[in-house]
């Protein structure tokens, strides 16, 4: 076997050992997450998720939500996926392989409101982020490091405020309310 | 990067009279090797020992840096954001490689005790390195790297934008053999054995 033809399969080897690629989940130095105002967002309450899938119509995959940094960090508007209960800086594309192509999406969401999360951002309610799908080749070398947030665009969460949902001791509250109400006419 | 200046080493050998004609001699060397990191990916690595070699006493980097091991086939990462490292407990120990990006030109200095006895078990496949010790020279040279090529050997070496490959076939190196400077980090992919790279004094 000449030197060639060895490069060649040694390196269709490494390739096929690797088997699922990376992507680098950060989007510190790349595009921003802006408030409704349009003030990069701040607030560890607020979390990015990233979803993948094949195509647009198929983002089925997701990676765990990665909270946004405190109000003095010096990259407002980045998430952290290296925080606490994020999915880590780099995570691994279930189901793509070096050299594909994946589709990608981020929502936010104030985990702080109970009642919202990537549901409530893919309907864009108010308070909550969508941004627009956009892809990631990832790289066919298995020495390259992972990108991934190349090809989001800033975005900003959707105007008309925090969402108003009850939490749960105020739904009892009002019930027993009703309920006291009801005996009252009775009597 | 640019290895801007070699070890500095300041050689410290205690010696005593022990049992009136019995001498014991200790032998540390300690020093530091200055690194000059260019805005973006370096590939560089840790020759000196510190102690612990977490990556916060190894590296003073500006905010904003992040550091890229690989460990399994995959790269992990860490970066150096609002003043801490994300993952402090990461370690760099003597002969590990690492990437590191920096957002814009920087020089770091790594401080520590060169290690005399260095063992590396190699994976098969890809392995991310440095010489463990910080001398420069051919990386198969006894002086130098100390490296046993094995036959299928490719050594890969960061040019600034990608990888310039060496390949050790049919006992020997194409299209050269390679040579590390010191601080250099390199990919070697390879069979499963040892690095080993002692230091010694004499």
């Amino acid at each position: 076997m000449n030197k060639f033809a060895y490069l060649v399969v040694a390196s269709a080897l490494a390739v096929s050992a690797f088997g699922q690629g990376q992507i680098d989940l950060n989007n510190r130095g790349l595009a921003l997450v802006n408030d409704a105002a349009g003030k990069p967002l701040t607030g560890t309450t607020f979390v990015a998720q990233v979803w993948y899938g094949a195509s647009a119509s198929t983002l089925t995959s997701s990676f765990a939500p990665s909270p946004f940094r405190a109000s003095t960090t010096t990259y407002p508007g980045t998430w952290n996926p290296a925080a606490v209960g994020g999915p880590g800086a780099l995570g691994t594309l279930t189901g793509f392989a070096p050299g594909s192509t994946v589709t990608l999406q981020v929502r936010v969401w104030d985990s702080a409101v109970a009642g919202v999360g990537a549901a409530q951002a893919l309907s864009k309610t108010a308070g909550t982020g969508l941004s627009e799908t956009f892809t990631y080749a990832i790289p066919a070398d298995p020495l390259a490091i992972p990108g991934g947030m190349g090809g989001l665009k800033s975005f900003n969460l959707a105007a008309g405020g925090t969402p108003v949902v009850p939490e749960p001791t105020t739904i009892a509250l009002g019930a027993l309310g009703a309920a006291a109400l009801l005996l009252r006419r009775r009597k | 990067m640019n290895t801007k200046s070699l070890l500095l080493a300041a050689f410290v050998a205690a010696v005593g009279a022990v049992s009136g004609s019995a001498q014991v001699t200790s032998q540390n060397i300690v020093g530091y090797v200055r690194l000059s990191l260019a805005k973006g990916y370096n590939l560089i690595g840790n020759q000196l020992n510190n102690g612990n070699n977490a990556i916060g006493t190894v590296l003073n980097v500006p905010d904003g840096t992040a550091v890229y091991k690989f460990t399994s086939g995959k790269y992990v990462a860490n970066a150096f954001v609002d003043g801490a490292w994300d993952a402090p407990a990461m370690t760099l120990a003597p002969g590990e490689g690492f990437f590191i990006n920096v957002p814009a030109a920087t020089t770091i200095t790594l401080i520590g005790e060169v290690s005399l006895t260095n063992s590396k078990a190699l994976a098969a496949g890809y392995n991310l390195l440095t010489v463990p010790v910080p001398l420069a020279g051919g990386l198969a040279d006894a002086a130098a790297g100390g490296l046993t090529a094995a036959e299928g050997d490719v050594v890969y070496q960061w040019t600034g934008s990608g990888f310039a490959a060496k390949e050790f076939v049919d006992g020997a190196w194409a299209p050269s053999a390679p040579t590390v400077k010191v601080g250099e980090g390199f990919f070697l992919k390879g069979t499963a054995r040892t690095y080993a790279r002692n230091f010694s004094v004499n």
